[in-house]
């Protein structure tokens, strides 16, 4: 992919013997969502923090809109807004001063309009900016987070867990506002979380990484491609099996019934060959990411055959 | 970094609003107390009354007015208030990477080393402040305390107190700014070099008053600050003060090159 808005390549970071990421590769795309997943302790921090140039890596380079995080920090870092996982505080500063003093840093000035707007959608009143820090929930500082990481129009979002600990209203109020800048395609965003319903409600693509090895990189369509979903059929009177053999499906359950099946891909071939028999219903669990991810993670060494 | 350097200060403006005000009351203090002693004329009896590594220790600044207005500079207290103050303002990177601050400063497009920068700054700057907090405390003092008759200390000795003051609390600052550079936790980096600095300072006292230790006299940093030669005029500032500045900056350089290279 050339122009990649993130593109890392081989980035490895050993922590002495333990590994946080190794042999690393991956685009995202510019205007991308991209959501990285995997469990605690997987290299999904350890890879933001490298863009960021807080690591250095032991092997391998990235680079953030053709900047590299390492040689070309200031300009790469210059191009970002930053979640960090825990919202870090200075708990005697109220949350306006605290904007303030972050917004003094950042290469450009927040737009007043754009920070209200961001303050009136993550309901944080005038009365919330006014108070210290020290006495907000995990909540607030959640929300403070987010501003901050959103306030200054970067073109390179990294969000790390963005919506541990945020209420419902909130957590939409996000996914609105990812919605609205990938929309409007000049903004790259990357996601890293373990919740997987946040992810299939804003990402584009997904990246899976398990013990610092990237397994997998998908779109959501290719995931649903290659995801089984289990198609139940139900019949007025008993029938014999009777499924074409060139399709991609594997039996669970075959009663005279009724037919449980996995189907992979599309689903036109498996119901035109239902076509003459009793059918009395059919159901179709909907597409859930859980299942795709469990596939990768289910133990293997070497998931997949994707 | 104007804006880093607001924020720091803003975190310790109560803490050195309060050394500051201790030191300058503290020199008052001690100058109505050598007013009253001056006064009656007690000086002599004061000095008999007084164990020997005390005499030794404080030396000439017990037998005069003079020399008694400028104990503050070297007695311990007030030695170890700035030292450890120091040391406390040059751990700050140490904070900021335990607490997460780090993240959210240098996800911003700053160096690096304008952590380091910045602390050398307010560390070295608070330094100087404490020292001439007791400068203060000392001019008003005698302005509004001092017997008419009575004998001022010389500009220049307190000049050179005030500066070895300084180098000293420098010195640790910096040697606890390249111990926050390796640490993770402020904690560990302030009570490695506070305790050094406590240690150093006891050492010193022991070799002072143990012939057969004269040798290892060197290896404290405290070595370099004697009160009781620089009222003698007997104490080399220029190398003390030499040896203590190369000091600084070797852990000034240290700490810039381990913050430079380290995972944050």
């Amino acid at each position: 992919m050339s122009g990649a808005a993130i593109r890392i390549s081989e980035l490895t970071k050993y922590y002495g013997p333990v590994v946080g990421v190794e042999g690393l590769t991956l685009d995202v795309a510019p205007g991308e969502v991209f959501g990285f997943l995997g469990v605690n302790g997987a290299g999904k921090t350890t890879t933001i923090r490298l863009l960021l140039d807080l690591l250095r890596p032991t092997s391998g380079a990235a680079s953030i809109l053709g900047f590299d995080c390492q040689r070309q920090g200031l300009e790469a870092r210059r191009r970002i807004g930053y979640l960090p996982g825990e919202t870090p505080i200075y708990p005697e500063l109220t949350g306006a001063a605290y904007l303030r003093f972050l917004s003094a840093l950042g290469a450009q000035r927040t737009s007043p309009t754009r920070l209200n707007v961001l303050l009136r959608r993550f309901d944080v009143s005038d009365l919330d900016l006014g108070r210290r820090m020290r006495d907000y929930s995990h909540g607030m500082k959640r929300k403070l987070g987010l501003i901050q990481a959103l306030m200054t129009d970067a073109p390179v979002l990294m969000l790390d867990e963005p919506t541990s600990g945020l209420d419902p209203l909130v957590i939409e109020a996000f996914g609105e506002t990812i919605d609205e800048l990938a929309r409007s395609g000049r903004t790259t965003v990357l996601l890293s979380s373990h919740v997987l319903s946040e992810v299939d409600r804003v990402c584009h693509r997904i990246g899976l990484i398990r013990s610092g090895r990237l397994v997998a990189a998908r779109t959501l369509s290719e995931l649903r491609a290659v995801t089984p979903r289990r198609l139940t059929v139900s019949f007025t009177r008993p029938v014999a099996l009777r499924l074409p053999a060139n399709l991609d499906v594997v039996l669970v359950a075959c009663e005279s019934q009724r037919w449980v099946i996995d189907v992979r891909g599309a689903l036109g071939p498996l119901v035109s060959s239902l076509a003459g028999l009793p059918v009395a219903d059919i159901s179709l669990a909907p597409f859930a990411l859980e299942d795709a991810i469990l596939r990768l993670f289910d133990g293997n060494e070497h998931p997949s055959p994707w | 970094m104007v804006t880093l350097i607001g924020r720091s200060f803003g975190r310790i403006a109560g803490l050195l609003a309060a050394i500051l005000g201790l030191l300058v009351a503290f020199q008052i203090a001690l100058i109505a107390v050598a007013s009253s002693f001056t006064t009656a004329s007690t000086l002599d009896r004061l000095v008999q009354i007084m164990p020997g590594f005390i005499q030794n220790a404080f030396g000439p600044a017990l037998l005069s007015f003079a020399g008694m207005t400028t104990i503050g500079y070297f007695h311990p207290v007030a030695v170890m208030l700035v030292v450890q103050f120091a040391i406390f303002l040059a751990t700050e990177p140490a904070g900021e990477i335990e607490a997460g601050l780090v993240d959210l400063v240098l996800a911003r497009p700053l160096p690096r080393h304008w952590l380091v920068s910045r602390s050398l700054l307010v560390m070295t700057s608070c330094t100087v402040a404490a020292t001439l907090a007791m400068w203060l405390g000392t001019w008003l003092g005698l302005w509004s305390l001092a017997p008419q008759d009575a004998r001022w200390p010389d500009a220049h000795v307190v000049l050179m107190l005030t500066a070895h003051l300084a180098a000293v609390g420098w010195c640790f600052g910096a040697a606890a700014l390249a111990a926050a550079a390796w640490a993770r936790r402020r904690a560990s980096a302030h009570a490695t070099v506070a305790l050094a600095a406590v240690a150093l300072y006891l050492i010193d006292i022991v070799i002072e008053s143990w012939p057969p230790a004269a040798p290892f006299a060197r290896l404290s940093l405290f070595h370099y600050f004697h009160g009781a030669a620089i009222l003698r005029g007997t104490a080399n500032s220029v190398l003390d003060l030499s040896v203590l500045g190369a000091i600084a900056l070797t852990g000034i350089a240290l700490a810039y090159w381990k913050f430079h290279t380290r995972d944050l």
